[in-house]
């Protein structure tokens, strides 16, 4: 049995320490794929289930980073499957075709809600990180403006915002997925950043220094993003690393934030320094990466069409033009089947008519194949 | 048999029929004014030739056939034919329903559902874990069917029932009477000097 402390620890991650018996090695069956390294995936694993390592789903998703309802399904069903889906493959062939030398690609995933999006993004994230990319995730783009802690007036800009705790979090979650890869290729910062009189990141720091800076100082958090996003920016170009991005909820960029100023003046997202941050990995003036962004309608937003020209807006779709539009869409019968499979193998689903052919028919038609819904109605039974 | 009684729905699900007609008319002095005994209603707008709606999956040819000819009662709005349905869930929904939100209600129910699940399966993992380390739980494994669970809350909820004599009119009939459990329990803790003599 593993000491307490640790034993708190991993509980408080979500990822209780099982034995064989409760979590037995899944025997290769029509549902799940054996090939849990995302670099390997290809057309013959469509529409089946692939288990992320723990290591590695500790790594990416430790502080942030998957959806609540996947996070909780992770803990209760104590693994990680994501299933292979097309939407991520066509990124993943993208990926790997793509020229480092060229502008970075930009993808933008669309579709209905709870369609599988941040799914799809949590498996290209995998395989980035196995792939030594790194990565810079914005889980939800809209909580810096809609659900944020705390913000303040920023010092060097009195216009702009910055985010002292959700910023140094983000930090702490930017440490996670990359501090492996970060140590490996030792980057090292191009220009001297001044944070006080007595504060400074000399030039030719480790990058690493930034992000320390950052989680234990949260007045300078969100200038260290700034920093460290610009760095990472000219280390790609520079063809010294690989670069991923994403932003879920790009949309929310171009929309108005319910934080408000002393004048009580409107702060929109573009005022906040960490959106600055991530607005300059949207341009498409560096290379050796790429960007993939989601659009979900989010609280403020335009209503409407859920299509990205409506839900981006003229300022957001004449930023991130040119793109790559991905649909994600509903899931075919046969992977509902398959989901449906998965949750009775894993003890999700009780009900004995769930077992029967009536009852998957019956969970296909209600959800009609939507991910989301689907994992909403099986909650009950 | 009175048609009335043959198509009274079980709400509780437990397949238990309701008591036999003979009773039921003689405790309808007693009952006067209550238009249900237990769980069978006694008062009903249809005339007793009215039947039960039913949809097509439950229906067998013969019965689609019988009630062709038959009227049929007013379906209720939340009638489904859906395979997870059950009856005791939709009646536990409406009774924590507040102000017609039925919505709400639901969502509450499927919440509380989930809930019950995710625990029985911790639960079931600790369990599995004790046994296989070679320190097995002195109970068996949980019940992780949160229909399961709550069946047999609503069963260890209900009040006892004990049959009583009561004289009325120089006749003495045996009434049910609700006894709380505690008060069984009172008593045989105050009896417990005597429990040994059951051994003889």
């Amino acid at each position: 049995m593993l000491p307490r402390c640790r034993l708190t620890r991993l509980c408080r991650l979500g990822l209780r320490p099982m034995s064989a018996a409760a979590a037995p090695e899944p025997a290769p069956s029509v549902f799940r794929t054996s090939v849990s390294d995302p670099r390997e995936h290809s057309r013959s694993d469509l529409g089946r289930l692939y288990t992320v390592d723990r290591e590695d789903h500790r790594r990416l998703f430790q502080v942030t980073g998957l959806r609540k309802s996947l996070s909780a399904q992770a803990r209760t069903f104590c693994e990680l499957a994501l299933m292979v889906r097309q939407p991520a493959l066509n990124v993943l062939d993208s990926l790997r075709a793509s020229d480092p030398s060229r502008p970075s690609l930009r993808f933008l995933l669309y579709g209905p809600y709870g369609g599988g999006k941040s799914t799809t993004v949590a498996h290209v994230l995998h395989w980035a990180a196995a792939s030594g990319w790194l990565l810079v995730h914005f889980p939800e783009a809209d909580r810096w403006g809609l659900r944020f802690r705390e913000v303040t007036a920023s010092a060097s800009d009195p216009q702009a915002v910055d985010h002292p705790v959700d910023a140094a979090l983000w930090l702490a979650h930017f440490r996670a997925q990359n501090a492996a890869r970060l140590a490996e290729l030792d980057l090292r910062t191009g220009e001297t950043y001044t944070w006080s009189r007595r504060e400074a990141t000399e030039a030719g720091s480790p990058l690493t220094d930034l992000v320390e800076l950052g989680v234990t100082r949260g007045k300078h958090a969100s200038q260290c993003v700034l920093a460290l996003l610009a760095e990472l920016k000219a280390h790609a170009s520079a063809g010294r690393c690989r670069l991923l991005m994403a932003v879920e909820k790009v949309n929310a960029f171009w929309c108005d934030s319910t934080a408000r100023r002393e004048d009580g003046s409107t702060v929109k997202f573009g005022d906040m320094t960490v959106i600055r941050a991530a607005e300059q990995l949207l341009r498409p003036d560096w290379s050796g990466g790429a960007v993939l962004t989601t659009i979900a309608p989010v609280r403020g937003g335009p209503e409407g069409s859920h299509l990205p020209r409506h839900q981006l807006g003229a300022d957001g779709w004449r930023a991130l033009e040119p793109f790559v539009p991905i649909r994600v869409d509903d899931m075919s019968r046969a992977e509902t089947y398959t989901m449906i499979d998965y949750f009775l193998e894993r003890r999700w689903l009780q009900a004995p008519a769930a077992a029967t052919e009536r009852g998957k028919q019956e969970l296909f038609f209600r959800s009609g194949g939507n991910p989301g819904k689907l994992a909403e109605i099986c909650s009950m039974y | 048999m009175d048609c009335r009684y043959h198509s009274a729905p079980d709400w509780d699900g437990s397949g238990s029929q309701p008591p036999p007609v003979t009773m039921l008319r003689s405790l309808r002095c007693l009952c006067r004014l209550q238009p249900t005994i237990g769980h069978v209603r006694t008062m009903s707008q249809y005339p007793p030739t009215f039947r039960e709606p039913t949809l097509p999956p439950e229906q067998t040819d013969e019965a689609r056939e019988q009630l062709t000819f038959s009227p049929i009662k007013a379906a209720p709005s939340d009638l489904t034919s859906s395979a997870f349905d059950h009856p005791a869930v939709k009646k536990f929904t409406n009774i924590i329903m507040k102000g017609g939100d039925k919505n709400l209600a639901q969502i509450l129910m499927a919440k509380t559902f989930e809930r019950i699940k995710r625990t029985q399966i911790q639960r079931l993992h600790a369990t599995r874990d004790a046994a296989s380390e070679g320190t097995p739980d002195q109970d068996e494994e949980p019940v992780c069917d949160p229909l399961q669970v709550f069946l047999k809350a609503l069963e260890n909820s209900k009040p006892r029932l004990q049959l009583v004599p009561i004289i009325r009119g120089g006749i003495t009939y045996q009434g049910r009477v609700v006894r709380l459990k505690q008060e069984l329990h009172r008593q045989c803790e105050a009896n417990r000097a005597y429990a040994h003599y059951t051994y003889g």
